[in-house]
């Protein structure tokens, strides 16, 4: 059978509209089950049948309802109206409604609170970042004015390097003294002093007519730089390092002499 | 009747399963939303007021008893409830005592002195005086005397002397179009 010729014979607007012989009622219900073409023809003219006769629908008298819902429970005494009915009626899906907005609003604020605190916690975090930076930035500030000051002195025409070889208590150790009078500054590089044992440390001395002037202990540390500040001592005529007990000794232990250079 | 209160989908769904739980919401909600429809069947086949109302109240009773007879998969809720609204009326006006002044004798009234027009003043919603004027005044009366006044398409052929054919036709074409016009998307054009 043509099924598309079935639904537009008309057959199904019949029957719909009530104007269908038994025969012809029981072939559309059959037409539909086993052609789901013909089912959803027949739910579009449904729809549109009672929407048309809800659009044009006469309301009923007042007081249908109440005598109805008395029937349907004779026991219960007190009438309900339309309008306390009509609001029951609206109770279901409005408390419904009001309770998924709760809900949603419920996990918002778990969500903003997660959120918060996430953007709380991201804020530190990137504070401290922000601090490490700083310090990092400061640190590096001070080693490049150090660099830049060394560099001024290395640079100055009036700098004399003095070099102090290494003694036979360390032939292959080679340290550098730049001495600058006129602007009264001195730089040590120690880079080839082997590591001192753990408790011992160098110390700097400067000779003044064979006399030793104390110049400070130092600590060989590849990664502050292989130049360090050391005191300017005025008329110094030579420079060694010695190997001294921790905490550095008012007079050199010159056994343990490891590098010495003359000015000049 | 507005937009808002045409029977949202799953209206229909939640007044079958209140009413088969014995909740009298359900009830209600069907009366708030398909008494009118329901009464205008009625009141069309029936003629008189108290009638009708009583048969409304009739149909609503079946519906309440009846409602696990209903299947959902053989068609819409309101069709169940019309054919109930057209056997009750058809049973009324079978009875004795019901006074016959139905549709012989108001035949000519209705056809020739036509009450139906007046009923674009009726609806208040400007979108849907344009549904309606959408449908010719042919395909309205057909409507209005096969769905809510109950003729068959031999009565309406002959009411309207007009061949069976052409009503047969106009009766696809006008339901055709008001598949068109009140589908949402066919409202909402309409209304902008």
């Amino acid at each position: 059978m043509d099924i598309q010729a079935y639904i537009s014979s008309g057959i199904l607007e019949q029957y719909l509209l009530g104007d269908t012989t038994t025969a012809e009622t029981a072939d559309v219900e059959r037409m539909a089950e086993q052609h789901p073409e013909v089912r959803a023809e027949l739910g579009r003219i449904e729809m549109a049948l009672e929407k048309y006769a809800v659009m044009y629908g006469t309301p009923p008298p007042a007081g249908t309802l109440t005598a109805v819902l008395d029937k349907v429970t004779p026991q219960t005494s007190s009438v309900p109206t339309a309008e306390k009915t009509v609001i029951r009626s609206g109770s279901g899906p409005t408390s419904w409604i009001l309770g998924l907005i709760a809900l949603i609003g419920i996990a918002a604020a778990i969500w903003f609170f997660f959120q918060q605190r996430n953007t709380q916690s991201s804020l530190e975090e990137i504070q401290a970042n922000l601090q490490t930076l700083q310090e990092d930035c400061s640190e590096i500030q001070a080693q490049n004015d150090q660099l830049s000051r060394s560099l001024d002195v290395l640079s100055s025409q009036n700098t004399v390097p003095v070099r102090m070889e290494g003694t036979p208590n360390a032939p292959d150790a080679l340290a550098t003294v730049y001495f600058n009078p006129s602007d009264q500054v001195a730089l040590l590089s120690a880079g080839s002093l082997p590591s001192p044992p753990s408790d011992m440390t160098y110390q700097l001395w400067a000779l003044i007519d064979g006399n030793p002037v104390d110049m400070g202990i130092f600590e060989i540390d590849p990664a502050s730089g292989d130049l360090i500040s050391v005191p300017f001592i005025e008329g110094a005529q030579a420079f060694a390092v010695t190997l001294e007990t921790a905490g550095g000794n008012p007079t050199p232990n010159l056994d343990q002499l490891f590098v010495i250079g003359n000015v000049g | 009747m507005s937009i808002s209160n045409r029977p949202s989908e799953d209206l229909p769904q939640k007044i079958v399963r209140l009413i088969r739980v014995r909740d009298r919401t359900g009830l209600v909600l069907l009366h708030d939303n398909y008494s009118a429809a329901l009464y205008r069947i009625l009141l069309e086949r029936l003629s008189q007021a108290e009638v009708a109302q009583e048969a409304l109240q009739d149909v609503l009773m079946k519906a309440w008893d009846n409602m696990d007879q209903y299947k959902e998969g053989k068609g819409r809720l309101f069709t169940w409830l019309a054919r109930i609204a057209r056997n009750t009326a058809i049973d009324i006006t079978r009875s004795k005592n019901f006074k016959q002044d139905g549709k012989t004798q108001t035949l000519p009234d209705y056809v020739y002195n036509d009450s139906n027009l007046s009923e674009d003043a009726r609806i208040k919603d400007p979108g849907l005086r344009k549904v309606l004027k959408t449908l010719s005044q042919d395909e309205q009366r057909i409507i209005n005397l096969l769905y809510f006044k109950g003729y068959t398409q031999k009565e309406a052929s002959k009411a309207l002397d007009m061949p069976l054919g052409t009503v047969k036709t106009r009766v696809r074409k006008a339901i055709s179009t008001l598949r068109s016009v009140l589908s949402d998307e066919g409202i909402m054009r309409l209304l902008f």
